[in-house]
C-alpha cells in the first residue's frame, strides 16, 4: 500500500515546487540564522534551483542553502 | 557642552544603506575602526537647516542576534552607544521580510524612521506601496526613497531633523531585548512578528503590473547557472582581473606613474640632492635600493598603489553588483572540500588584490576554524596583485612554465585545504546566504568605497613600507642581512637553486612582490635556467607573506596561531620547491 507522504525535506522537492515551511531543524545557532533570513514556519517558498546548491525564492528575495541545511528543513507541498 | 546628536543607519546588507549615507552626509566620511575591533564604521556629518548631527553607517544586520563580528559591532552601537535616532533602510520589494526587524526595533523602544528604498525596483516588480498608510499604522515616519537617483533624500533629511529636535523621547540608556541574547528567541515570537508584518502590509502593498527586464533576467539566470556560471566567471576574471587590473593597472598606469612621473620628474632632482648629503649612512637610508625613497615611496606609491587602486575598483564593482554572493553559491561545493564554504570566496578573491586586506576580510567568516583555514591559505600562496603581475610577466615568455607554476600552486593550496579540513577539529558549517538582486552599481558609491579602501591602504601599508626600509637598512648595517642570507643559501641548494637567490627570499618576506622583482632582475641577468625559474617562482609564491600581511595575521589570529602558520608556510614552501625540482630533474 502506498501512503501519500505529507511532509518532505527541502532536498526531496523538485525544481519549481512550491512548499510551505513546517519546521526548521539542525543546531540552534544555524536555525536562528535561517529564521533571520525569513525562512520561518508558515512561509511559502519556491525551489528555484537544486544545483550546485538549493536556491529558494521567498517573496522577492532569493536564498541559497546547501544540502546539509536543506535536509533539516521540513516542508509540505503547496498546490497552485 | 551639548553632545552632537547621533543618527544610526541600520538594515540588511545590500539595501542601499551606503548610497543613502553618501547622499545625506555632506562632509567627507571618516572610516574608523570600532574600538577594540577591526570592523570599520563610516561616520559622516550633516549640517542641516535647523541642527547638525552625525550619521553612522553600520554593517548590515538581519536580526538583533549577532551572526558575525561585524553584526556584533552594529548591535554594540545600537545597545551601548544610545543613538538619538535609528533610520532603518528597507528594500521596498522585500518589505515583507524586513518589516519584522522594524517591529522588533520598535518593541525594544528605539526611536525609528523607515526609509523604504529602491522604490523603482518594486514598481518594476509590479508592487506599488502606499507608504502614508504604513506611516499611519506604525505611527512613525516612513519615507519612500530611490537613493541611487537621490529621490526622497531631502524629505528624509527634513524628517530626521524634525524628529531630532522634537525628540524629547531621547533614547534611554540600556535598552533591553525582550529575551536574553544568549537564549534563543522562541520561534513563535518570530512567526508572530512576521504575521504582524503581513497584516500591516495589507492595503499598503498594491499589486500592479510589473515590467520585465529581459537582459537582467538572463544575466541573473546565467550567473547562477551551474554550467553557464563558469564561463561567465572566466569572462569576469579575464576582463576584470587580467585586462583591467593587470594590463591597465599594472601596465599602463604603473608605466605612466613610475616611468613618467617618478623616473622623469621626481627622482632626478632627488638624486641630485643626494650628492649634497655628507653622511653616507643617511644617503644609504634615503637613496639605496631598499631606502626610503626607492622602496618606501616609489614602490608604495608608483608601483603598488596603481595596481591596488585598479583592483579595489574592480572588487567594488563585483561587490556592489551583487555578483559575489552568486560566485559564493557556485563555488560552495568546491570550497567545502577544503573545510571552507561559499562565503570564503570573498576573502580569497580579495587576496588576489591585497593579502593584508584579505586577512582582515576573513573575519566575516563564521567559525574560527574557517577563519584559520582561509588565513592559512592566504598566507601560503594566494598571490596578491603586485606579485601576480610580476610573476605573470616573468613566466609569460615560457607558457609551459606558467602552466606548471599555476598547477603546482593550485595543488599545494588545495592539498593544504583538504588536509586542514581533515585534521582540524570541528566541521564545515552549513552554507546559507541571501542572494541579492543584480544591480548596476552606483558610480558615486563605487568611487567612495574604492576611495575608502585606498585611504585604508595608504594609512596601513605605506607606513609599513617605510618601516621596512628602515629595518632593511639597519639589518644590512649590522650585518644581519648577510647572516640570514648565509642561513638560507644551503637550503636553496637542496632545492636546486643558486645561492644568489637568497637575498631575494629574504626580501620576499618584507615585500612579496619585491621578492618577485628581485627574481626578475636575476632573469634579466640570465643567471637562471627555465627549471630554476619555475622552482623559484613556486617557492617564492608559497614563501612567507609580506610583512604587512603577517602582522595582520598575528593581529587577527593571535600570536600562537600566527607562529603555527609561519612554520607551516616555511615547511610547505621548502617541500614544494624540493619536490618540483626533483620532478623536473626526472623529466629531463
Amino acid at each position: 500500500m502506498i501512503r501519500r507522504k505529507k511532509s518532505f525535506t527541502l532536498t526531496e522537492l523538485n525544481k519549481g515546487d512550491r512548499a510551505r515551511i513546517i519546521k526548521v531543524g539542525g543546531d540552534r545557532t544555524k536555525r536562528r540564522k535561517i529564521f533571520a533570513l525569513g525562512i520561518l514556519p508558515g512561509e511559502v517558498v519556491i525551489l528555484e534551483q537544486k544545483f550546485p546548491v538549493l536556491l529558494l525564492k521567498a517573496g522577492h528575495s532569493n536564498i541559497a542553502l546547501d544540502e546539509g541545511v536543506g535536509k533539516n528543513i521540513i516542508v509540505s507541498k503547496e498546490n497552485e | 557642552m551639548k553632545k552632537e546628536k547621533r543618527v544610526l543607519l541600520v538594515g540588511r546588507p545590500n539595501v542601499g544603506k551606503s548610497v543613502v549615507f553618501n547622499n545625506i552626509t555632506d562632509s567627507y566620511a571618516v572610516v574608523s575602526n570600532y574600538p577594540g575591533t577591526t570592523v570599520e564604521i563610516t561616520t559622516g556629518k550633516v549640517r542641516g537647516e535647523r541642527c547638525s548631527y552625525q550619521v553612522i553607517d553600520t554593517p548590515g544586520i538581519y536580526s538583533l542576534i549577532p551572526f558575525s563580528a561585524e553584526e556584533e559591532v552594529t548591535l554594540k552601537i545600537l545597545f551601548e552607544e544610545t543613538p538619538d535616532l535609528i533610520v532603518q533602510v528597507i528594500e521596498a520589494k522585500n518589505i515583507e521580510k524586513m518589516l519584522p526587524l522594524s517591529l522588533l526595533l520598535l518593541e525594544v523602544g528605539f526611536p525609528l524612521i523607515l526609509a523604504v528604498n529602491m522604490l523603482d525596483e518594486a514598481w518594476t516588480a509590479g508592487m506599488d506601496l502606499n507608504l502614508s498608510e504604513l506611516e499611519k499604522k506604525l505611527n512613525i515616519p516612513v519615507i519612500g526613497t530611490i537613493s541611487t537617483r537621490g529621490k526622497g533624500m531631502v524629505s528624509l533629511k527634513k524628517t530626521i531633523e524634525k524628529k531630532l529636535i522634537r525628540g524629547k523621547e531621547k533614547a534611554k540608556a540600556g535598552f533591553k531585548l525582550p529575551y536574553s541574547r544568549e537564549v534563543e528567541e522562541p520561534v513563535q515570537e518570530m512567526v508572530k512578528r512576521q504575521n504582524a508584518a503581513k497584516e500591516l502590509l495589507k492595503g499598503v502593498i498594491i499589486p500592479g503590473k510589473g515590467t520585465t527586464n529581459s537582459l537582467k533576467e538572463k544575466l541573473n539566470y546565467i550567473t547562477m547557472h551551474p554550467l553557464w556560471g563558469i564561463p561567465f566567471l572566466a569572462l569576469v576574471l579575464y576582463y576584470g582581473l587580467y585586462k583591467f587590473v593587470g594590463v591597465l593597472g599594472a601596465g599602463v598606469m604603473v608605466d605612466y606613474i613610475d616611468g613618467h612621473i617618478f623616473k622623469g620628474y621626481l627622482l632626478p632632482p632627488l638624486n641630485d640632492l643626494a650628492a649634497f648629503i655628507p653622511y653616507s649612512w643617511l644617503k644609504e637610508l634615503l637613496f639605496s635600493q631598499y631606502g626610503f625613497i626607492n622602496l618606501g615611496l616609489r614602490y608604495g606609491l608608483a608601483i603598488i598603489l596603481p595596481i591596488v587602486t585598479a583592483f579595489f575598483f574592480f572588487f567594488s564593482i563585483i561587490e556592489d553588483s551583487g555578483y559575489l554572493p552568486r560566485l559564493a553559491m557556485l563555488l560552495d561545493t568546491l570550497f567545502k572540500k577544503f573545510g571552507l564554504n561559499g562565503r570564503s570566496v570573498i576573502p580569497l578573491i580579495l587576496g588576489l588584490g591585497c593579502g593584508t586586506m584579505a586577512v582582515v576580510a576573513a573575519r566575516t567568516l563564521e567559525t574560527r576554524r574557517e577563519r584559520f583555514i582561509a588565513t592559512l591559505l592566504l598566507s601560503i600562496g594566494i598571490p596578491c596583485s603586485a606579485q601576480l603581475g610580476l610573476i605573470l610577466a616573468m613566466l609569460s615568455q615560457e607558457p609551459g612554465a606558467l602552466v606548471l607554476w599555476g598547477t603546482a600552486l593550485l595543488v599545494v593550496l588545495m592539498g593544504t585545504g583538504y588536509f586542514a579540513d581533515k585534521v582540524l577539529p570541528g566541521k564545515s558549517p552549513g552554507f546559507y546566504m541571501e542572494i541579492p538582486a543584480l544591480r548596476v552599481p552606483n558610480i558615486k558609491a563605487l568611487l567612495s568605497k574604492t576611495f575608502a579602501r585606498i585611504k585604508w591602504y595608504m594609512k596601513e601599508i605605506i607606513p609599513l613600507f617605510l618601516l621596512v626600509s628602515l629595518v632593511m637598512w639597519a639589518a644590512s648595517y649590522v650585518g644581519l642581512l648577510n647572516y640570514l642570507t648565509g642561513l638560507t643559501q644551503p637550503l636553496l641548494q637542496v632545492i636546486g637553486l643558486p645561492p644568489e637567490l637568497a637575498p631575494v627570499f629574504i626580501l620576499g618576506f618584507f615585500r612579496r612582490d619585491y621578492g618577485a622583482a628581485g627574481l626578475y632582475d636575476l632573469i634579466q641577468g640570465g643567471s637562471l635556467s627555465a627549471d630554476q625559474l619555475v622552482v623559484a617562482s613556486l617557492t617564492l609564491s608559497l614563501f612567507l607573506p609580506c610583512v604587512a600581511q603577517y602582522i595582520m595575521v598575528i593581529k587577527e589570529q593571535g600570536l600562537s596561531r600566527g607562529i603555527v602558520i609561519l612554520f607551516i608556510v616555511l615547511l610547505l614552501a621548502f617541500c614544494a620547491g624540493y619536490f618540483l625540482n626533483l620532478l623536473l630533474s626526472f623529466i629531463i
